[in-house]
């Protein structure tokens, strides 16, 4: 034990500290990849405020804008609906989140906690179709809403997003961890299962219901396929959607693409700094999919 | 009524015509997207559903479709009269009749003309003011006004050819050579498509010859209109909308427009944007009578004028606006226009066509190039196939076999329950409380995937009058389809490379940042915050980054160190497929070096302690303590990733279209293509099984190793 103490103090005189150096070296290595990882934002930012001659040019290497060009923004809400599509998002979202959540968490609690004939097939059902990719079930499910007339419509976006396997599961198995003593505890003073759920089970699984809840928020904002094939116009269409339109058929201004995605990413990303660790659990969870 | 673009002139149309007719409200839908793609598809699922517009403003590359399907409503006779007394090409007039009926009128065309840089031709010793005029010519100047670096590749195209991108565009711009070599695209009665003539396989030779003989244009310099406004294209092929873009984008450019050089005669291409009213309108009448008040000369001129096109209206094409414009004038004077002829599985034939194209355009790129005869022959063969289809007897809707299968299921189920409601009181609860569960979860799921097994058994087209049972067919037109195995192999290569690659970098990550105590939350969060992103903004901002030549951010840091220029997505189809990649890992990336960090704060550290005392290196450590530990994490996140990966979608349709050269198109690309753009949704459906399959596969070899 001595001895190596003493070589490594014999070393850390004579020449460079290697252990040093690696050690600030990986800050530097992280950092460096930190800021490769970070540039397409910066870069997109930054040309968001550019001309379109600036943003198009690239013979002179120029980082900052010469004349910020905040008119850039102005005119996602005056000549696009950029607006509008932020606030289809939002209500895409929460129409989705309140019924995903409370079914998601209903079911599983029955699932994990109810007795009942037939447990097997119905747990079969959720593992099934939660192998299931949406893209399986998307030429079926667009023909049925579109049969219902539900084309462009509200309610057309959002119901085949209402529940997911993936809730129940995730539920079942947090239901799984209350110990049975306390619904026993709890049906000794009379609540029935539905009293049970409300004020023994809910109350025991809100970190299940925060995370659940940024799942939902996450995939239902990145939702892109359904609502591209769903919705025919910019007055019902998702941001998601809606900013694929600046991409033009011919031509983009480059400028006006990148304000919209400034936009579109700027409030996430608040939300995500804000909520950090929830965040990162919940999208944790949500990797147990599949 | 529906049209694309433009909304403000249409609303004020819309208003005007209210006006007049009070008792009638006119809406205005605009459709999704940015593109006539999608456009096309929704437009296109409404009539295949039976609920289309009144009124639709559409493209002619669809028409044939439609009017064979029987949907459009024939127009009335003072219209069809207007439409041929109007000086417009006949050819594209002709594109409106069908069995001697009208179905529409046209409300504003675009063709090509050429484009050429005035002081490319000066540089050149070129006489500005005369453009080429025929073929020799053309490839003369080409020839000329091409520039070489010092290690003889092109950094600036005399000629540029369109020869990738969205397949039926490719072809429409082929089709400027084509018909100006003297070919037809089809023969009098559109059973057989003539393009392996001697002009198709003239012109096809001349696409080679540029590339590879005389060498006027490439791969990787950029092209068209971006590469005619940034300096590295002298002469390309384009519509009057490039005016528009020029002025945008390079005003300072000083450039000429000229007719289609000939080689038998000055033949462009052209298009047409023709209004039509649905056979399934319940306002003919009134449809007809707002399309009257449309194409009033003012109304038309305006439009055209905001689009950039050439309004169809004698009248309106004499406004000032138009005679006085030089480039306008040019394109006036290109009376020869002659365009694709309506026909069934019209999208489909043009997407093959340019699909060949590319192909054949890129085969000399390794080797010898393809015989354009043959080429083009086997083009003939599949086409003829697609022009003649057999009528078969329809069988039974398979909805209604999946229907009565999730009927009968259902049926049980609530059997089931009855029996056990009243034989066990104790279950009555959880019945209850999975009840709106299996409800939604037979509608939104079991029938969805059971429909897509019945699908995959029919000849199922939405645009097709009848829809037989055909068996095992489906799978092997999938099995036989060059396009769905190269949807494979694209799928499998991609998903390889990114959770490969994605996988040892986000573990590096995590053992560094391990370690790195101090700051790991600040960069949890930098490498975080690409996952968190929505798909379609990463989208739009590394296309940006991708841009080909020195206009791309990616290819001015590679030209700091002195390395050519990158076409990424456009160029090579390895480079396109290999673009994306990285674009995935670093979205990625952050995720799964979350999952490791918390894989390895779970390894205790009196391993790693027994494991110094012992004198184990850094690397012993990870090899023999690390990766043992975090086998179940591995596992995880290799699956995970591998069945996210195969269902990619958002980043190739935002980024190459499954492009160049189907280099990226992917299985769920595949999918969307043939059931939302061809309408063929049995086909759609048995190559979504064919997924299925696979990703169950994934999940098996998953279960297996999680056992283990």
């Amino acid at each position: 034990m001595s001895k190596r103490n003493d070589i490594s103090r014999e070393s850390s005189y004579s020449s460079i500290n290697w252990k040093r150096v690696w050690y600030y070296a990986q800050y530097v290595l992280l950092l460096l990849g930190g800021l490769i990882v970070i540039f397409p934002f910066i870069w997109m930012i930054l040309t968001s405020l550019k001309t379109n001659p600036e943003a198009s040019d690239m013979n002179t290497f120029r980082l900052f804008p010469a004349d910020p060009q905040w008119d850039n923004f102005k005119v996602l809400f005056s000549q696009h609906s950029m607006g509008t599509y932020y606030l289809n998002s939002i209500m895409y979202t929460l129409m989705r989140a309140l019924p995903s959540i409370f079914f998601a968490a209903l079911s599983g609690f029955a699932i994990a906690k109810m007795p009942f004939k037939g447990k097997g097939i119905v747990w079969f059902i959720v593992l099934a179709t939660l192998i299931v990719p949406f893209q399986v079930r998307l030429i079926p499910l667009a023909d049925m809403i579109f049969g219902w007339g539900l084309r462009n419509e509200y309610w057309g976006v959002v119901l085949p997003g209402l529940m997911e396997p993936f809730g129940i599961f995730l539920f079942a198995t947090a239901c799984r961890a209350i110990p049975d003593s306390l619904l026993e505890a709890a049906k000794m003073d009379g609540c029935n299962a539905w009293q049970q759920f409300v004020h023994v089970v809910l109350p025991l699984i809100i970190p299940t219901l925060a995370a659940y809840a940024i799942i939902i928020f996450m995939w239902s904002w990145g939702e892109f396929l359904w609502g591209f094939i769903v919705v025919t116009t910019p007055d019902k269409m998702p941001l998601e959607v809606g900013i694929k339109g600046f991409t033009g058929e011919h031509y983009t201004i480059i400028p006006h693409a990148m304000a919209a995605a400034t936009i579109a990413v700027i409030p996430v990303v608040a939300v995500f700094l804000a909520m950090q660790r929830q965040f990162i659990k919940g999208m944790t969870l949500s990797g147990l999919k599949g | 009524m529906y049209n694309e673009y433009q909304d403000e002139y249409f609303n004020r149309l819309a208003d005007e015509f209210e006006e007049m007719h009070p008792e009638i409200d006119v809406v205005i839908e605009r459709v999704t997207g940015g593109s006539w793609t999608d456009y096309k598809i929704s437009l296109l699922n409404d009539y295949g559903n039976r609920t289309p517009p009144d009124v639709a403003r559409i493209n002619e590359g669809w028409l044939g479709q439609i009017i064979g399907a029987g949907l459009l409503d024939p127009a009335p006779d003072d219209i069809a009269e207007y439409l041929d007394t109007q000086p417009i090409s006949p050819g594209l007039r002709n594109l409106m009749k069908v069995g001697g009926e009208t179905y529409g009128v046209i409300h504003a065309a675009t063709w090509q003309c050429l484009y050429y840089n005035k002081d490319h031709f000066i540089e050149a010793g070129l006489d500005p003011d005369h453009p080429p005029e025929n073929w020799d010519e053309l490839i003369d100047y080409a020839q000329r006004l091409t520039v070489y670096d010092d290690d003889g590749d092109i950094v600036r195209a005399g000629l540029s050819l369109r020869k990738s991108g969205f397949a039926p565009g490719t072809a429409m711009k082929f089709f400027d050579f084509y018909f100006s070599a003297g070919g037809e695209i089809f023969n009098e009665d559109r059973t057989h498509c003539l393009i392996n003539s001697e002009a198709g396989v003239r012109s096809l030779q001349f696409y080679l010859d540029c590339l590879y003989t005389w060498r006027v244009d490439d791969f990787e310099v950029l092209g068209d209109n971006d590469g005619f406004a940034n300096g590295t294209v002298s002469m390309f092929y384009r519509g009057p909308w490039v005016m528009n873009f020029l002025a945008d984008n390079a005003p300072d450019i000083n450039y000429g427009v000229a007719n289609i050089c000939a080689d038998e005669i000055s033949a462009s291409n052209g298009g047409m944007y023709p209004f039509v009213v649905a056979s399934d309108s319940k306002e003919k009448e009134l449809a007809w009578e707002f399309i009257r008040y449309i194409m009033e000369p003012d109304n038309q001129a305006e439009y055209a004028a905001n689009e950039n096109m050439v309004p169809f209206d004698a009248v309106a094409s004499q406004y000032p606006e138009f005679r006085d414009n030089e480039g306008f004038q040019v394109f006036l004077d290109q009376q020869n226009v002659k365009e694709f002829p309506a026909v069934p599985n019209q999208d489909e034939i043009q997407t093959k066509m340019g699909e060949m194209i590319e192909r054949v355009a890129r085969s000399g790129l390794e080797g010898e190039p393809e015989d354009p005869q043959e080429a083009l022959d086997a083009l003939v063969e599949e086409i003829d196939a697609l022009l003649v289809g057999e009528v078969k007897e329809s069988s039974i809707d398979p909805r209604i076999v999946s229907g009565i299968v999730i009927g009968v299921l259902l049926i049980a189920a609530l059997a089931w329950l009855l029996i056990w409601w009243l034989k066990d009181p104790d279950s009555r609860w959880g019945y209850i409380m999975i009840a709106p569960m299996l409800i939604y979860f037979a509608i939104f799921f079991v029938y969805p995937i059971v429909t897509s097994f019945t699908l995959s058994f029919w000849d199922y087209n939405l645009l097709q009058p009848s829809n037989p049972f055909v068996g095992l067919d489906n799978y092997k037109q999938c099995l036989g389809d060059d396009n769905f195995l190269m949807a494979l192999r694209n799928t499998g290569l991609y998903a390889f490379w990114v959770v490969l690659l994605g996988t040892i970098i986000s573990l590096a990550l995590a053992v560094v940042l391990n370690r790195a105590l101090e700051a790991v939350g600040l960069f949890r969060t930098l490498y975080f915050i690409p996952v968190i992103t929505s798909i379609m903004a990463a989208v739009l901002v590394w296309k940006y980054l991708y841009r080909p030549n020195e206009v791309g951010l990616f290819n001015m840091i590679l030209g700091w160190f002195g390395v050519d220029p990158i076409n990424w997505l456009q160029g090579d189809g390895n480079v396109a497929l290999g673009a994306l990649i990285v674009m995935a890992i670093w979205k990625n990336m952050g995720f799964n070096m979350i999952i490791f960090l918390a894989g390895l704060k779970a390894i205790p550290d009196m391993y790693y302690e027994a494991a110094s005392i012992d004198g184990a290196s850094g690397w012993q450590k990870f090899r023999h303590i690390t990766l043992p530990a975090l086998k179940p994490t591995i596992i995880f996140v290799v699956v995970t990733s591998l069945i996210s990966t195969f269902q990619v979608f958002t980043q190739i349709i935002g980024m190459t279209e499954g492009g160049p050269g189907n280099a990226t198109r992917t299985i769920v690309y595949h999918i969307y293509e043939v059931g939302f753009s061809f309408f063929d949704l049995g086909y759609a459906s048995a190559a979504a099984v064919v997924m299925l399959v696979i990703v169950g596969f994934i999940t098996w070899i998953q279960m297996r190793l999680a056992r283990d």
